[in-house]
């Protein structure tokens, strides 16, 4: 197929147009909706548990209104609180952060900044999102299941996720729970395979790989951990399948359980584990690199500067990419893991920090003496580079597995994990709504209401997690339903209640994003073809989308994406498509 | 329905915003203020770039209030040989943590303030320095092997203690109670196995051994002062984690194989009370891993004393084997048949 003429495909009716399109923006956007629907339940699920967090067996309404036998007379059922955290866990990882950030940009753009009339394999990329929508069908329907959703945390270890007898939350809502993943990681490897490829194959003519923008280096570095990775989740949750209704025992040893001894024996829990998170570390990368690729696009597109050290970017992503395979065990320091093996994983865990500390300098290069204009994209980029920060140091905390010994399962991992990875990602995502709404929807955000959105919700989410490191050091474990029974965290009732304040607080600042996002798809201001005054080329597209990209043919590329305020030129930005001129050197 | 209320009055409320917003940008527009575009103005530039710097002098401030206010239970009171390398260790990171943290968000602070957009400025065209770029790998790297060294030796001292002597308690979890099993007279604990549980026997003591007759099992743990004490864990059902914080002691306990840990407790629960201030204060060992609906509620009291409490104290339980007539034997010996498994 020649890439540089626009087909025009068969005339496209409601179902190929709005339902099964092929089209990669119309899948982005599928993507993302389907995420924000989710992220609002899952973001519910999180006030309703902090409301039982911050008091206690007290009674509230609105929690029978909506969890109903699992609230009778306002108090929430422990078992549901656990329910609660597991899904509102894997909600957020996997549904919203993994396929709502790789899945809706990773589609718009990787198309339209490689100069491509479309995925490498349209086909497979309906069928991922797809598989993505009914992973998550399936995971809503698990919720209303008479014994209650998978409630064994989202790390689900067994043996409590293996044996109905343990809790309630292991039954049919943990086999509902097993299949939706398995369909996830259906969806992840099919939309991977597709964005390795069209990034590796159909780059236009003039794109090679130093010139290709950060974002799309990010999102090919995430497809290949995702490849590599998410298979050992898809045969952890088979075997655990296995273990719950065939009788085998991979993952269950000497266990006496409803009064009667077990059958299965020989197995090993931390086999599980290692499993688990051969997938659950790179799965931490997987959420936050494409957040940090559209962090440095906004960044410099937003200082009217190039990003500083380009290259040393590039090699950052790609040893983080690589030491995010070799660290799974640091989550493991306690399990009665080989103290040697400890030492092991705290050396390479520990390394990670080299390559962020250097993604971190280089954005305040980035932003030393540029002209910085703060759109609500660049406002939440920049919060990125604080919770980033912030949340990367407490790693040097729990990466070493001395100190780990104390913080293991308390609430600092809580507060660590949502800062660095949890808020980073959330804010690369806001961020890349905010600058790429125009490419989605042919509109403009509402500024204003970007703005009450950034401070409200920057100010609530530091508000709910920076304090929970001071819960973790005292020593409060995490998924307790409550603490009444330990005197010793009596002094942070107060603290609990200011959480929970500010989880509410945050809630409430959401609901400006999705009025803005839902009035602005609709009644938004039509957007020029290029508002930002950005180089890469998504912006010479037409602002009314178009399957294929371009109407003729695609665009030539000649410079790297970052060539902003080049001396010489009269605008600050030069177009990748620009030719260099005859003395003219490339930027980098 | 009230949900649905609730979400109505919020649609509504936020409609009302946008239209105020829209009638604001309309009159500005007017009055010739703003181009019609989505670039911020300089005005919006400066704004934002105040608020950032002064937001972000805010939140230093909140770390360092909280810090002040949490000083005393930052980490709990440590009260073990081992803890206090482990806290030593903790703050010399803290330590680093803090410098890079404000070093960081002030420069981020200075630049947001200072090079806040404004018209007919251009950005500075300057995108790389291998030198700079050499320095801070250079820098975080020469400090993050001296960190990692460090807790590498704090680790290995750890979790390889060179007392062999210690004395042998073996930690219990089930859904959702912790037992204590001490060795008795003869200083060994007897074997035990799951397919061994029965009855009141919920440790599964195998009864044909000897060794266990005269094992003590209490549900709650005393330790002697400043005697090292190993540790072993087992589980009957799914994963517990033994979860000691005032000894910086955590360990899983996994069905199917046994866990240790070993330390050397240095107060006794007297002392701390006065060291605390507080009549109330005592040791605690919590369940920290999520092991079902009362995982918050599985806690065992910990007592730490002085030699002889702890001798009067053990000597006045009773030992497995005491009361526990033929019938218990028999039981244990049924139970034998049914599962294949060897015995650990």
């Amino acid at each position: 197929m020649d890439a540089h003429v626009l087909h025009h495909p068969r005339k496209e009716n409601f179902w190929t147009k709005w339902v099964f399109s092929q089209d990669h923006k119309m899948i982005s956007r599928q993507y993302l909706n389907t995420a924000v629907i989710m992220a609002v339940i899952a973001m519910m699920m999180s006030t309703f548990f902090r409301l039982q967090l911050a008091w206690p067996g007290q009674s509230f309404p609105i929690l029978e209104t909506f969890l109903g036998k699992w609230a009778k007379g306002g108090i929430l059922d422990p078992n549901m609180y656990l329910g609660l955290v597991t899904i509102h866990g894997t909600i957020m990882v996997f549904f919203v952060l993994t396929g709502g950030l790789s899945g809706t940009f990773s589609n718009l753009l990787i198309p339209l900044q490689v100069g491509a009339r479309d995925m490498a394999s349209p086909f497979l990329n309906m069928l991922s999102v797809w598989f993505f929508f009914a992973s998550t069908a399936i995971m809503m329907v698990s919720l209303f299941v008479e014994a209650g959703p998978a409630s064994a945390g989202w790390t689900i270890y067994p043996p409590l996720s293996a044996l109905d007898k343990a809790m309630p939350g292991s039954g049919l809502g943990m086999d509902l729970w097993i299949i939706s993943m398995a369909i996830f990681i259906v969806s992840a490897l099919l939309g991977g395979l597709n964005y390795v490829i069209t990034v590796l194959n159909l780059r236009t003519k003039g794109m090679s790989m130093t010139r290709l923008p950060l974002t799309v280096w990010a999102f090919l570095v995430t497809a290949i951990l995702g490849i590599l990775s998410f298979p050992v989740l898809f045969a952890a949750a088979l075997l655990l399948l296995f273990d719950r209704h065939f009788g085998t025992s991979f993952y269950l040893s000497d266990i006496f359980i409803g009064g009667a001894p077990l059958n299965q024996t020989g197995g090993s829990p931390i086999l599980f584990q290692h499993l688990f998170w051969f997938l659950g570390h790179p799965e931490v990368y997987i959420v936050i690199l494409p957040a940090l690729g559209i962090t440095s696009e906004i960044i410099a597109t937003n200082a009217r500067k190039p990003i500083f050290g380009y290259k040393a970017m590039i090699l950052s992503i790609l040893i983080i990419g690589f030491l995010s395979f070799v660290v799974w065990g640091h989550h493991m320091f306690v399990t009665g893991m080989n103290p040697f093996l400890g030492s092991v994983f705290t050396f390479t865990t520990l390394l990670v920090a080299i390559p962020s500390a250097v993604k971190v300098f280089n954005y305040l290069a980035t932003l030393w003496r540029g002209n910085l204009r703060f759109t609500p994209a660049m406002l939440f980029a920049i919060g990125l580079v604080s919770s980033f920060i912030t949340g990367g140091l407490t790693g040097l905390i729990l990466g070493d597995s001395a100190l780990d010994i104390n913080v293991h399962d308390t609430y600092f991992v809580v507060a660590h994990f949502h800062i660095v990875m949890g808020m980073s990602a959330i804010f690369g995502m806001f961020a890349g709504v905010y600058h790429w709404f125009p490419k989605l929807y042919g509109r403009m955000m509402n500024n204003s209401m970007g703005y009450i959105h950034f401070w409200g919700t920057v100010v609530s989410v530091y508000g709910v997690f920076f304090p929970m490191h001071f819960l973790g050091l005292a020593g409060v474990p995490r998924r307790y339903y409550a603490n009444t029974a330990y005197p010793l965290f009596d002094d942070f009732i107060s603290l609990n209640e200011w959480i929970t304040f500010f989880a509410i607080l945050g809630a409430i600042f959401q609901g400006v994003f999705l009025f803005n996002y839902f009035y602005s798809m609709f009644r938004g201001r039509k957007a020029e073809q290029n508002p930002w005054k950005g180089n890469t080329l998504e912006w010479t597209t037409p602002v009314e989308p178009l399957h294929g990209n371009w109407p003729g043919a695609i665009p030539e590329v000649h410079r790297w994406p970052y060539d902003y305020s080049k001396p010489g030129k009269t605008d600050d930005f030069v177009p990748q498509t620009i030719p260099l001129t005859r003395d003219e050197k490339e930027g980098h | 329905m009230n949900a649905f209320l609730i979400l109505l009055v919020l649609f509504f409320g936020l409609s009302v915003i946008w239209q105020i917003i829209r009638i604001f940008e309309l009159t500005s527009i007017l009055q010739d203020k703003v181009i019609l575009s989505e670039l911020p103005s300089e005005q919006t530039n400066n704004f934002n770039g105040t608020l950032l710097f002064i937001g972000t002098f805010f939140y230093l401030g909140a770390f360092v209030y909280l810090f002040f206010t949490y000083r005393d239970k930052l980490l709990p009171p440590s009260a073990s040989e081992h803890g206090f390398s482990i806290d030593a260790l903790f703050g010399t990171t803290i330590v680093i943590i803090s410098i890079v943290f404000f070093l960081t968000h002030i420069l981020l602070a200075f630049f947001v303030y200072k090079y806040y957009g404004k018209h007919g400025r251009k950005a500075y065209f300057y995108h790389d320095n291998s030198r700079l770029e050499f320095f801070w790998t250079l820098i975080p790297t020469v400090v993050l092997s001296g960190l990692i060294l460090y807790g590498l030796i704090i680790w290995d001292r750890v979790m390889n203690p060179s007392d062999s002597n210690a004395m042998h308690i073996e930690i219990y979890a089930k859904q959702f109670q912790w037992y204590a099993r001490y060795p008795g007279a003869d200083s060994a604990i007897g074997i035990a196995g799951y397919q061994h549980i029965a009855g009141t026997n919920a440790l599964g003591l195998d009864t044909n051994d000897r060794k266990g007759w005269d094992d003590v099992i209490t549900g709650d743990l005393h330790l002697p002062v400043n005697r090292p004490v190993l540790l072993t864990f087992r589980s009957q059902d799914v994963i517990h984690s033994a979860y000691l914080p005032h000894f910086r002691m955590q360990m899983n306990c996994v069905p199917g194989m046994t866990t240790r840990f070993q330390f050397t407790p240095q107060t006794t629960t007297t002392e701390m009370r006065l060291k605390e201030n507080n009549p109330d204060f005592d040791f605690i060992l919590l369940c920290n891993k999520i092991c079902g609906a009362a995982h918050y509620n599985m806690k065992m009291p910990v007592v730490v004393e002085e030699e002889s409490l702890f001798k009067k104290w053990i000597d006045s339980q009773a030992p497995f084997m005491a009361g526990r007539s033929s019938q218990v034997k028999n039981q244990s010996a049924e139970l034998n048949v049914l599962p294949t498994a060897p015995v650990n």
